[in-house]
């Protein structure tokens, strides 16, 4: 079973690499879940646009806690998808603990405990990583999939998710919860399981947001960070052989704003390039689709993705 | 001689001088999902409403690097006059530093001296930094003190990059009511221990404590209970500042200025984002779709009878790196418009209801992060809109 976390500075385009690597899962015969994180649904969104409908069967109305299939219509693959928020998890894993409803609905009905629940630091965290986690674990309703893809928070906030475990497990004595989260942390730094993809720009601020972000997940103690390059520019053109053509150009007298845009955007690349190599070991560049039918985008991005 | 008299009628009513004796100030806050510039357009804002003669402080909340040195700003300085600066007023930014001004709000609030033992408190270190709500607190913290002081004639806030923008508004509401209604209104009540133990088991709330004993062990209630009654002493200010805070959210001299990138999703959020910010009678200025089609793109340079004339003329070695390039500026043409038409689609009717400015600032080719270039943007249209100039 397979874990992988999508993250990066935001704005970079997680939700959409999150989306085409649960794609080229189903793609390699997984069983996929893709999951979101929080209240809302940024995918139920997408579907719900006028020329995207179409791209799928099956189209849910909403994307809700329990997993449903959705199907592509050009190549017939499914997916699952869910949106977990914490309340709903934290309930899912009473409901287990507990065994009687009568108890859940106690729980969660009183307004103090929801407060509780608000307040108390991590609880919310690990209640989704402890769903997300479950089926590697053994503990917790049900999770069988071969490949679990969470499109989760931007570099700030996943650190903070990433953390809660190992934090609420040193703060709390010796009790079942603290047990669940060592195990959860556990799973976490695995190296069978557990899959960290950043995702970046070229641009600096991304670029120093990722090398960053490696450096925390590093030191935390995680295993398989993969780099993603995002919306790069004419892959099947060296920049080299641009930039011969750009200094042709250069002594013409009609500088383009055109040119100028794209060695400006070559340099940056390649920058990109150079520093992400230097910081993972590699990067994957994807390509910069401006397909007006995000599916088809989507569709395009997990070819690059091997 | 009458026309003399007035005019010194007219130099007696200052009309800077508001009822309550405080200077005016006008309040931009700039929201918008993470990356899609707000940081950039917040500064050009301040840049802006500078260069017209104002004394103008940008409050950012996670700048770049360079930004932060360009505008001077360093961890722990507090706010700062930016260097090098060369307007008509005057210019002065600062980070929010989350975790410093809570812990300084605190310590103010209670009485107690920024040394106090609570402050290593492990629960209040993960609350003070973790609880829902708290960073838009400090931001707001600091907003509302930097206009209290008087000292600007114009703030620009800058949000916290959150996943949802509206989240931003509803902090102030969503922790109040968790100080008020929740559990640390419950714990308040029962200050003596003997008496918190006997309600713990005695209520149908004993069920409830019961079961988070069973999964955490009874010490973390107790240290809960500790931490509770130990915030009696800050919470009624805590209260006070949010409702402070929220007054000024709704002020009229504060405006709501909401940015947004091309992805579609997005902008279909910031469509309901801006209904709910309307609905909630904030004052929303602007939509603002940032790095939008490029000024070069309109140019010519494009097309085929001006590449066929550069390859030719130039004798280039590889006229099909031109025909890439060429081909990849068609599509992202086609793709810039597409996107500029679905978001006044999206937005038109809430234009025309809520007299809402829908505005598009392009994209500027290069990283906005040294004071020079901040300046440039500021000469924008755009910019010049979102302010509204109103500051005659």
């Amino acid at each position: 079973m397979e874990i992988h976390f999508v993250t990066g500075k935001g704005g970079v385009g997680k939700s959409s690499f999150a989306i085409s690597l649960a794609l080229k899962k189903a793609q390699l015969g997984h069983r996929t879940l893709l999951v979101e994180i929080g209240n809302e649904s940024y995918f139920e969104v997408i579907f719900k646009l006028k020329n995207v409908a179409h791209s799928f069967k099956n189209l849910p109305l909403r994307i809700n806690y329990v997993p449903q299939e959705i199907q592509w219509s050009s190549n017939s693959l499914r997916l699952h998808m869910a949106l977990w928020n914490e309340i709903e998890a934290l309930r899912d894993y009473t409901r287990y603990f507990f065994k009687i409803e009568k108890v859940v609905e106690l729980i969660f009905e009183n307004k103090i405990s929801r407060a509780l629940i608000d307040v108390a630091p991590g609880l919310k965290e690990i209640s989704v990583l402890g769903k997300i986690t479950s089926g590697v674990r053994h503990h917790g309703p049900d999770l069988k999939y071969d490949s679990i893809i969470v499109d989760s928070p931007a570099t700030g906030h996943f650190l903070n998710l990433l953390r809660a475990p190992r934090s609420l497990s040193k703060a709390l004595p010796r009790s079942p919860l603290s047990t669940q989260c060592s195990a959860i942390d556990q799973v976490l730094v695995d190296t069978m399981t557990t899959h960290y993809h950043i995702v970046c720009l070229p641009e600096e601020m991304p670029v120093q947001e990722s090398i960053e972000l490696n450096h925390e997940l590093k030191t935390f103690g995680c295993k398989n960070i993969h780099s993603w390059l995002n919306k790069c520019v004419s892959l099947d053109l060296q920049y080299k052989e641009w930039f011969s053509v750009y200094e042709d150009l250069l002594q013409s007298e009609k500088p383009s704003g055109c040119l100028n845009y794209f060695h400006q955007y070559f340099s940056r690349q390649d920058l990109a390039v150079a520093k992400l190599v230097e910081t993972f070991g590699h990067t994957t560049c994807l390509p910069w689709c401006l397909d007006e039918n995000p599916a088809n985008q989507f569709e395009q991005i997990s070819k690059w993705i091997s | 001689m009458k026309t003399q008299s007035n005019s010194n009628q007219n130099q007696l009513t200052n009309k800077n001088i508001s009822p309550n004796n405080l200077k005016k100030c006008q309040i931009h806050i700039v929201m918008g999902t993470g990356g899609v510039g707000k940081t950039c357009i917040a500064a050009a804002l301040g840049a802006r409403a500078a260069g017209q003669g104002l004394k103008v402080l940008i409050l950012t909340i996670d700048p770049s690097k360079r930004l932060a040195q360009s505008l001077g700003i360093n961890p722990g300085a507090g706010i700062v006059r930016v260097p090098d600066q060369n307007f008509k007023g005057e210019l002065f930014a600062a980070v929010v530093e989350h975790k410093s001004i809570f812990d300084k709000f605190v310590a103010e609030a209670s009485g107690l001296g920024p040394q106090a033992p609570l402050f290593k408190n492990k629960l209040y270190l993960e609350l003070s930094t973790g609880l829902s709500g708290s960073q838009e607190f400090t931001s707001l913290q600091l907003l509302y003190e930097a206009r209290q002081s008087g000292n600007y004639d114009l703030i620009v806030l800058d949000t916290p990059p959150v996943q949802h923008a509206i989240d931003f508004l509803r902090a102030p509401q969503n922790l109040s009511r968790l100080i008020n209604e929740g559990v640390a209104k419950w714990f308040r009540q029962a200050p003596k221990e003997r008496n918190l133990m006997f309600r713990l088991f005695t209520h149908g709330t004993g069920q409830v404590f019961k079961f988070v004993e069973r999964l955490t062990g009874n010490e973390f209630i107790m240290s809960l209970a500790e931490f509770f009654n130990g915030i009696q002493s800050w919470q009624d200010k805590l209260e006070q500042r949010l409702v402070d805070a929220q007054n000024l959210l709704l002020d009229s001299e504060t405006r709501f200025h909401l940015v947004t990138g091309h992805d579609l999703g997005k902008i279909s959020e910031a469509q309901r984002v801006a209904e709910s910010i309307l609905g909630e009678s904030f004052h929303l200025e602007s939509i603002v779709l940032n790095r939008s089609r490029p000024q070069w793109i309109m140019a010519k340079f494009h097309t085929k009878e001006t590449m066929n004339e550069l390859v030719t003329s130039n004798n280039t070695s590889k006229p099909e790196a031109l025909v890439v390039v060429q081909d990849f500026c068609k599509a992202l043409d086609k793709f810039y418009l597409s996107r500029e038409s679905f978001f006044e689609e999206c937005f038109v009717n809430l234009g025309k209801r809520a007299n809402l400015k829908l505005l598009k600032l392009e994209d500027l080719g290069e990283p906005i992060d040294k004071l020079p270039s901040i300046v440039q943007m500021s000469y924008h249209k755009t910019i010049q809109m979102m302010l509204n100039e109103g500051l005659k």
